[in-house]
């Protein structure tokens, strides 16, 4: 798959990915970040950050909590991370967002971290499948799925 | 300044299934600093609570709003009308905030969001240390300023117990012994010698064992 085969917004099956990219991790986030589409008919929302670490626990809960089925964050690798120690509180930051999803039990698991290879021009491409067709293994978020009394 | 740490949010969210119109109230100061009950961490537990209460089969609305200062009248007015509107709030003031807030506004219930945990300061960004345990009868300077009540595990007043090793102490090995930091700084100060004298047992009538306490400050006091 490659940028030019995802798809513009159709019917999707139900699943809303909200995804943040690192700006420095990969050079198409700017182009994708510019209107949702669709992977995998999985919805996705793509917002750049300046740094990965620009993510806050709160981005991650309201996006469950206002109707994404996951999240992902998509950082820069170690070693190459711009501010230097951006990825490694970007993922205490996610790591914590966890921690509380597993507590209200929403699931830890529909937040996915991972970095970009920067020497792949296709990273991300291969990154937004992988988070789609996870989310596609994990189904819908509990929180669509509940009665209310 | 007063340190507290962030409940689980299903101790919270376990004593509110019954309440339609929810405040999250934090508190802008001391629990603010230790990242425990300031705006960000209202907004976080507001919506960790809206999705926990929605698991939970509830329709409840969850709104948020920070004080200044939970332990002060002028301030606690400023958000009355907030807490007038629901139903109950939890607060993620201190143990004191939440007492003031129940003075004001009882008999509507007010649920402690946080744990109130010690007195202490900020060490480095992410780790808060206690080093004061309101004893009512300072002598910190005896110790070169590290508090043997709050830091030693067992609060002795007269020297190490024997248990440490390697300076670190007998219950934690990440803990610091706080009489092997007493001995080095005050050797370092060549006054090591200050320890020869006893320093005799405490009155704890001062502290938590002369029961709740108060200050008067009689030439501000009305
Ligand atoms: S209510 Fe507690 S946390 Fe808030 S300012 Fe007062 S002492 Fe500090
Ligand atoms: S001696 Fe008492 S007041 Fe002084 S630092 Fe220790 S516990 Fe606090």
């Amino acid at each position: 798959m490659s940028v030019n085969k995802i798809a513009p917004v159709g019917q999707g099956n139900g699943l809303h990915l909200v995804a943040f990219c690192c700006a420095n991790s990969s050079a198409k986030a700017a182009e994708l970040s510019k209107a949702p589409f669709e992977v995998d008919r999985v919805r996705v929302r793509l917002a750049q950050l300046a740094c990965s670490s620009k993510i806050e626990v709160l981005h991650v809960l309201r996006a469950l909590e206002t109707g994404a089925d996951g999240v992902a964050l998509w950082t820069c690798p170690q070693d190459s991370c711009r501010f230097g120690r951006g990825c490694i509180r970007a993922a205490k930051r996610i790591e914590r967002a966890r921690r509380i999803l597993e507590q209200i039990a929403v699931g830890g698991q529909r937040v996915f971290l991972q970095s970009l290879d920067p020497n792949d021009p296709d990273a991300l491409d291969k990154a937004l499948r992988e988070a789609t067709g996870r989310l596609v293994e994990l189904g819908k978020s509990p929180l669509k799925t509940v009665g209310v009394k | 300044m007063i340190v507290a740490q962030a409940k689980d949010i299903n101790e919270i969210a376990d004593k509110l299934t019954n309440y339609e119109k929810i405040l999250v109230a934090g508190c802008a100061t001391c629990v603010a600093e230790c990242m425990a009950g300031g705006e960000k961490e209202v907004a976080i537990t507001a919506s960790a609570l809206r999705m926990a209460l929605r698991l939970r089969g509830c329709q409840a609305q969850v709104a948020e709003v920070t004080a200044d200062r939970q332990c002060e009248w002028e301030l606690i007015e400023e958000i009355a009308p907030q807490v007038e509107a629901a139903d109950v709030v939890v607060s993620l003031a201190c143990g004191v905030g939440v007492a003031c807030m129940w003075d004001r506004f009882e008999p509507k219930p007010i649920i402690p969001g946080v744990n109130t945990v010690f007195l202490g300061h900020r060490e480095k960004p992410g780790l808060w240390l206690e080093r004061c345990a309101a004893c009512g009868d300072c002598t910190i300077d005896r110790t070169a300023g590290i508090c043997p009540i709050a830091r030693c595990a067992k609060s002795l007043q007269n020297g190490p117990c024997g248990g440490s090793t390697d300076g670190k102490c007998e219950i934690d090995p990440e803990l610091d012994c706080a009489w092997h930091l007493i001995i080095e700084r005050l050797k370092a100060m060549n006054q090591l010698d200050t320890l020869r004298e006893n320093t005799p047992p405490r009155d704890w009538s001062t502290s938590r064992d002369g029961g709740p306490r108060r200050v008067v400050v009689e030439d501000v006091e009305e």
